[in-house]
């Protein structure tokens, strides 16, 4: 709590205007988008600029300001005591307000001037900016920028404090150059290298022995097709490793091996076990099921150590069939049969099946 | 007010008193009266205006005798004082301020005395710096940021600021801003302003801890009559 000095008539010259009416209404000015009001019209507003501020220290304002009348006055010549200081209440000659200015002279008498100023710029009864005032907050609003030269960095930040509340900077220091947005470090560089935190767009460089283009990421392999024996190539034309092994964009994939745990052909999964009985019967991987004419699986209906394989459409050539499907063939249209024996000259067997003619250069065996 | 002894009041109570003043410069040592042409001070709350959320820095200016064997050194602390006097006794000194040398002239007067003017302010404008603080990262409350700006000052915080200073207010990281502005952003939420005191301690003054007025029965002069050392109120 600040102290009362009674000046009395020990000062040469007071002039007391009249008090300020009652405060009714705070305002706090946070950015061009927010505003906190507390309080009504019906008297005096206080306005001021905080970027810290909030509704509830815009209540508490008001509140503190209750009943709480400003008394503008202005002594000249005061015998003031030494000891008063700034903020302590001053009493003289029927005026009261406290010491808001302070102009000593050093002498046998420490006269000095005291003052609770009169002049009145942001508090006002009506409030009005001119234009022109208000041109100028806007533009000052708007983007806030500065640059801090200092001895040992140099800082440099835009502020936009408009409706995106972006923000900006840079940072460079004897260790380091960092970049901030909205006060988060996005990208540094300091004697380890350079960090980045967020989207990267490069069209040419390199990076990490890679070579960047604006269609393709490559090492020792600058073109898809390229016969280099080693490198790597990933671009718009497709991927490639070396001389053996690429997927082009319509996704055909030349390898010159393969390891594959599920295969599938037309949606289906082929197993391994299927693979393996087309190896193990005459290592051909060509025929098919009587029911449906897909491909070999083996059993009833397989016709294997195919001569042609499907040469057409319509025609399949085999030599050899068991003896296990002939009963099958008791279903078919057409077939003729003929016995094959070793060493003889053969005929084909023809038979219709399901609209497709097969060959069978062989015997029943 | 700043405290005083008795003896302080009681001289200057009396009905033939006068001040003396010293000067105590850092580095160069105490000059009295008879070194000394002329010291003024200027402190203020506001930007001239009647206006809250303000960190004005004090004046002062001063004409001595050029000192001829010691020099002052840079940026040092100005520091007048003052004592109360009587035809017998002298008070204590009182602390009229902390202040640092910001320029300093040599001239010549007519008659050939070297004149020494000197001009400093007080320390709050070690306050017009970027805020930049390796104790505070992130938010803190208005008393830790008024505690952590004063050690940036290298100043201490009258202990006058905590009893005003009591809604505890967030202050997010003042990225950007320097010390002065958020101190009178702080000071703004409290109806008042940053001032450094007499004694060179940084101070939260608000409009509102004026005390209630009270009218005193006085003299002719205005001093206060007293019956058993009280004042009599009326």
């Amino acid at each position: 709590m600040s102290d009362i000095v009674s000046l009395a008539r020990r000062v040469s010259q007071v002039d007391v205007s009249p008090q300020f009416d009652n405060y009714s209404k705070v305002v706090i000015h946070v950015s061009d988008d927010t505003i906190y009001v507390a309080g009504n019209d019906t008297g005096r507003t206080l306005e001021i600029d905080n970027p810290f501020g909030t509704q509830a220290m815009a209540n508490n304002m008001l509140q503190s300001l209750t009943g709480y009348q400003y008394q503008p006055y202005e002594a000249q010549g005061a015998l003031l005591d030494p000891a008063a200081e700034i903020g302590d209440a001053v009493n003289m000659r029927g005026a009261y307000g406290g010491i808001y200015t302070r102009e000593r002279t050093f002498g046998r008498l420490m006269k000095a001037d005291v003052s609770a100023p009169h002049d009145e710029e942001i508090n006002h009864e009506y409030q009005y900016e001119s234009p022109e005032e208000r041109r100028f907050t806007r533009q000052i609003n708007d983007v806030k920028a500065s640059l801090i030269i200092a001895n040992d960095r140099i800082d440099a930040s835009v502020s936009q404090t408009g409706g995106e509340q972006a923000s900006f900077g840079w940072s460079l220091t004897s260790d380091a150059h960092r970049w901030y947005a909205n006060g988060q470090e996005v990208m540094s560089v300091t004697a380890s290298g350079l960090t980045v935190k967020g989207n990267v767009q490069a069209t040419t460089g390199t990076i990490g022995g890679f070579n960047i283009t604006a269609s393709s990421l490559w090492n020792n392999l600058s073109s898809f097709g390229g016969s280099q024996t080693s490198g790597v190539y990933i671009g718009t034309n497709g991927i490639q490793l070396g001389q053996r092994f690429k997927v082009d964009t319509s996704g055909n994939v030349t390898a010159t091996r393969l390891t594959v745990d599920t295969l599938y052909i037309g949606g289906s999964a082929v197993s391994a076990a299927t693979l393996n009985a087309r190896a193990n019967n005459g290592n051909s991987a060509y025929g098919w099921t009587s029911s449906n004419g897909s491909y070999c699986t083996g059993g009833v209906g397989n016709w294997y150590g195919a001569k042609g394989g499907f040469g057409s459409a319509s025609d399949i050539w085999a030599t050899h069939f068991h003896s296990s499907d002939i009963s099958y063939f008791a279903t078919v249209s057409t077939y003729n049969i003929r016995s094959y024996s070793s060493g003889a000259t053969y005929s084909p067997i023809t038979f219709t099946l399901n609209g497709r003619t097969y060959h069978v250069f062989g015997y029943v065996s | 007010m700043q405290q005083t002894s008795a003896l302080y009041q009681s001289i200057l109570s009396g009905d033939s008193h006068w001040f003396e003043t010293q000067l105590v410069i850092e580095g160069a040592g105490t000059f009295g009266e008879t070194d000394l042409f002329s010291i003024s001070t200027s402190h203020q709350m506001f930007h001239g205006s009647p206006t809250i959320g303000s960190a004005v820095a004090g004046e002062i200016q001063i004409k001595m005798v050029y000192p001829q064997s010691v020099s002052i050194p840079t940026m040092a602390r100005l520091m007048p004082q003052v004592r109360v006097c009587n035809a017998t006794q002298q008070s204590e000194w009182l602390a009229q301020g902390v202040y640092f040398v910001d320029t300093r002239e040599r001239t010549v007067t007519d008659t050939g005395e070297s004149v020494l003017e000197l001009h400093g302010y007080d320390a709050m404008l070690k306050a017009e710096q970027p805020f930049q603080s390796n104790t505070i990262t992130g938010d803190s409350t208005d008393v830790q940021m008024v505690n952590e700006i004063a050690s940036i000052m290298g100043v201490e915080v009258d202990e006058r600021t905590y009893d005003i200073m009591t809604a505890a207010y967030t202050i997010p990281l003042p990225t950007g801003y320097s010390c002065r502005e958020v101190l009178g952003y702080i000071a703004s939420m409290y109806v008042g302003a940053f001032i450094i005191t007499d004694e060179g301690k940084l101070r939260l003054v608000s409009i509102l801890e004026l005390p209630p007025e009270t009218n005193y029965l006085i003299d002719e002069v205005g001093d206060a009559i007293t019956f058993g050392g009280d004042r009599i109120l009326v």
